[in-house]
């Protein structure tokens, strides 16, 4: 009975301590945190340069699986800034949103809306030494336009880019097109080394698209040393970027240039799929940024640990639900118009929410000229069974369909109820992406979908396109498949207008159309978005850019080891 | 012994076949457009339509179904995933050495601990240690492994910061020889690295196993009472044999059989197991990779990646019928 005896006394003593151990985690004391839950985006860093020492660790709760930046769409784009370089950007300057140079000094419009003229930053080369000139911005955007591969936009407004001289380039358009400056902010217009393309260009793939999968090679101030999708990916700043020899001046022309205070020499992305994990190591500074925490947990956290705080920064989202107006009982406005004052707004951002958006109620961004705020919808229990019982509802159970998220899912549930409280029967579901999109919203069969949406430029074209009847499934994202022929043609009008004094009327004109059809109920808006970050994390301008969505741009950070928990 | 193992080869290969087939044609039915996840929410419709006839989604299902089988029987090729936008079997030689070592790993802790436990409880029966182990066996089959995961975090990183939470190992990896990290740093004597590889290890093969571990417990816990009481046992006992060695040389060797079947099964079923697992503990492996394929309609990396759990699990479950005459020399294989 020797070894028996042995065996049992080890197990029991194994259990014993791993009892205490669990029993002694389990009781232990909470750290006791502040409860003040403000942002430390203006916190005062040192201005001296700093030297590239510190490694900046990430989560995301998203897996990107590619890196060609004339394909990129997603989580992937906040990798790719650093990596690579556009003609222009945007971001908030004096709480303005503006398109601000990086590698183009300067540009013109030509007064018909037809072409852009560019003036190319000098000195600026790509790490072999090939010169990011007039030929390289030429051939990266033609690389973009034609690629037509995975996520890349479609460029087919864009006619092609003349080389004017060494650093001076004209992009034509194929008809008056005013949103094209706007749209070269976006991610796919990043600027590629022409000598890699060539170089890895097959007779199959003859954009090197296969071997941009793998690599970077761009003008920014990192590159990607370890990729591994779902994994760790390691970003490691060059020796040298052009950053480093900017002016005083170029910074005032685009804050977001500033990198003198930037001291991230490796910057780790790590995909974690729970949000409770990432809390976890955020909190014992494993991470210094955890991203897509939902709201109601990193309050919790904020309020447990004095070392987890928030970032603002301007964001362009919305949340809106698409009423399919070409299908009964919803192509009834009176319906419509009672679904959209039946909603309880602020609740549903206060308790369903978390209090991370705000309510909305008209079509228009904020941050996008020009808003119309007049005939905005708010919550009217009582209007809304008036306009219910003009309408020619009848009970029908009206199928209502999103993503499977938890965002989506609290709102979705605060909406159905609001609307039940009126007497409208509603049956909603969250579904992935793809059955979402090939169930619901391209066969039609949903009579109201939920989306978050973000305009891909800053201009009110990206949000008016939502309202045209070219747009409609499979072509876009009209998904309530409107029509009215004044928006259309107001729309086109406004595209093909240059000058943005002569293109406000227009727009107003628009959204009061818009308003008064209610093709779609507009739950809330995102104009700046809480990430969780270390307190050790600071920045001297806003640390979260629009337009690249809601991402913390690790090389405008400044990260002090020495208050890592 | 021949005809019998040819025979069983032949009916694992028909198996597979049959499984591949099944698979296939189910992914297929079930709603999602697959263009539509590699394509983005802003694609065109003209960007959709490059995307299905690059993959062949816009030929018949039928269709699809031949030149799969084809390139699979004659290339090995298990087409390309839509999410990982590579080659399926690339991404699967890739990413198993992690669920191999993450499956290993928790089968031989499961093994050993529950072996033990079953015998503890079964010499012990009806009293208060059996009561005692019996309860927290029950509990390991019980907890779901998802929130068991987030557990052990909580507690033995969150709390006591004894071990990561996840990944596999801290940033860069060792050589890549055989992928499994733990084998690799020991290969290139980088030890350091081979401790960072195991800690990294610890929760979620723990996570992974207590649920094996506990039905191993239990039916080594029934097999041994079977036998316990046998003619055999007594009459060793009564020429004079040690409890030990009546326990360890006849008992357990004569309730080895079921136990076996099971750690062959449940060796099986930690493949599967793994797609929770790895997707809580952000473990790179075969079982995430089904995950994500499930989340984007990514058909190729379902059929691929139950291709491989069907033949791990018809593969460890034909090793363990040729091992039951090593157990026990009564039982022949014919």
């Amino acid at each position: 009975m020797k070894v028996l005896k042995f065996l049992t006394v080890s197990m029991l003593i194994l259990s014993l301590a791993l009892g205490s151990v669990i029993l002694c985690s389990c009781t232990s004391q909470q750290t006791v945190a502040p409860t003040s839950t403000e942002s430390t985006e203006t916190t005062t860093v040192p201005t001296e340069k700093a030297k590239y020492t510190e490694t900046f660790t990430w989560a995301h709760d998203f897996e990107f699986t590619q890196i060609d930046p004339a394909t990129c769409n997603s989580s992937e784009m906040q990798i790719l800034m650093a990596c690579y370089d556009r003609l222009v950007e945007y971001g908030y300057v004096n709480n303005e949103l503006k398109i601000l140079p990086v590698l183009a000094e300067s540009w013109e419009v030509a007064n018909d809306a037809t072409s852009i003229t560019f003036h190319i930053r000098k000195g600026v080369s790509f790490d072999d030494g090939t010169p990011c000139d007039a030929q390289a911005v030429a051939f990266s955007l033609k690389r973009a336009k034609e690629i037509k591969k995975g996520q890349a936009l479609p460029y087919d407004w864009m006619k092609d880019v003349e080389v004017l001289d060494d650093y001076t380039v004209k992009v034509n358009c194929n008809y008056p097109y005013a949103p094209g400056l706007a749209a070269l902010t976006h991610m796919t217009a990043s600027i590629v080394n022409p000598t890699a393309v060539k170089k890895h260009a097959t007779t199959e793939d003859p954009w090197a698209y296969e071997w941009f999968q793998q690599h970077t090679d761009g003008t920014g101030c990192f590159n990607i040393t370890q990729l591994e999708p779902g994994g760790t990916t390691i970003l490691t700043r060059k020796d040298h970027n052009w950053r480093d020899d900017l002016t005083e001046k170029d910074f005032q022309a685009n804050p977001y240039l500033d990198i003198r205070n930037a001291n991230i020499k490796t910057a780790i992305h790590k995909t974690i799929k729970e949000a409770s994990t990432m809390l976890m190591q955020l909190e014992k500074g494993e991470l210094d940024h955890a991203k897509n925490v939902p709201a109601p947990m990193l309050k919790e956290a904020m309020a447990r640990n004095s070392k987890i705080t928030t970032v603002k920064g301007g964001v362009l989202r919305n949340r809106f639900v698409f009423c399919n107006t070409q299908k009964s009982p919803l192509d009834d406005v009176n319906l419509r118009k009672a679904l959209a004052y039946a909603v309880d707004y602020q609740g549903i951002c206060e308790k369903a929410l978390g209090g991370s958006e705000t309510p909305h109620g008209v079509p228009w961004l904020s941050a996008i000229w020009p808003q119309v705020t007049e005939g905005r919808y708010y919550y009217d229990p009582e209007k809304a069974k008036e306009y219910l019982a003009k309408s020619k509802y009848k009970g029908e159970k009206l199928i209502f369909r999103g993503f499977s998220s938890p965002d989506f899912e609290a709102s979705a549930a605060a909406l159905v109820a609001d609307w039940a409280a009126i007497g409208v029967n509603v049956e909603w579901a969250g579904v992935p992406w793809s059955i979402l999109y090939d169930e619901w919203i391209l066969k039609g069969k949903a009579d109201l979908v939920m989306f978050t949406g973000w305009p891909d430029y800053p201009d009110p074209d990206a949000v008016a396109i939502r309202y045209w009847s070219g747009y409609w499934p499979p072509n876009g994202w009209n998904v309530a498949r409107y029509k009215n022929e004044r928006v259309d043609e107001l729309f086109m009008k406004g595209r093909q207008t240059a000058n943005k004094e002569d293109r406000v009327p227009i727009y107003e004109e628009l959204q009061k159309i818009v308003i008064d059809d209610c093709p779609i109920i507009w739950v809330s808006e995102l104009t700046t978005n809480d990430q969780a970050i270390g307190t050790w994390i600071h920045a001297n301008v806003p640390l979260l850019v629009p337009g690249e969505s809601d991402f913390v741009h690790f090389e405008l950070i400044h990260k002090e080891s020495a208050e890592l928990p | 012994m021949l005809v019998y193992i040819i025979k069983r080869f032949l009916f694992l290969i028909l198996t597979l076949l049959g499984i591949i087939t099944l698979v296939f044609f189910v992914s297929r039915v079930i709603p999602g457009d697959p263009a539509i996840v590699i394509a983005g929410p802003k694609a065109t419709l003209e960007q959709i339509e490059i995307i299905r006839h690059e993959y062949g989604f816009d030929r018949p299902v039928l269709v699809q179904y031949a030149i799969y089988m084809k390139n699979l029987l004659l290339h090995g090729d298990l087409g390309l995933s839509v999410y990982a936008r590579r080659p399926v079997s690339i991404e699967i030689i890739e990413r198993f050495p992690a669920t191999l070592e993450l499956v290993v790993v928790s089968m031989v802790f499961a093994i050993i601990f529950g072996i033990i436990l079953g015998i503890i409880t079964a010499v012990w029966r009806n009293q208060v240690l059996d009561y005692i182990l019996r309860s927290v066996t029950i509990g390991g089959i019980s907890l779901p492994a998802f929130w068991l995961g987030i557990l052990v975090q909580l507690i033995f990183f969150y709390k006591l910061g004894i071990f990561p939470s996840t990944g596999r190992i801290t940033a860069v990896p060792p050589p890549h020889i055989t992928g499994l990290y733990l084998i690799d740093s020991l290969i290139v004597g980088n030890f350091q690295k081979f401790t960072d590889a195991l800690v990294h290890l610890i929760l979620p093969a723990f996570t992974l196993s207590l649920g094996f571990l506990a039905q191993i417990a239990r039916i080594t816990r029934s097999s041994m009472l079977e036998v316990l009481h046998e003619q055999y046992a007594i009459t060793a006992r009564s020429l004079g044999f040690s409890e030990n060695v009546v326990i360890f040389k006849y008992v357990l060797r004569n309730a080895l059989i079921p136990i076996i079947t099971a750690i062959g099964m449940y060796t099986g079923l930690a493949l599967g197991g793994s797609v929770v697992i790895e997707s809580v503990f952000a473990w790179r492996g075969i079982g995430e990779f089904m995950y994500q394929g499930v989340i984007n309609s990514d058909f190729n990396a379902i059929v691929g990646v139950t291709l491989v759990f069907a033949a791990g699990y018809l593969i460890i479950n034909f090793i363990i019928d040729l091992l039951y005459p090593v157990v026990n020399p009564r039982i022949k294989l014919e």
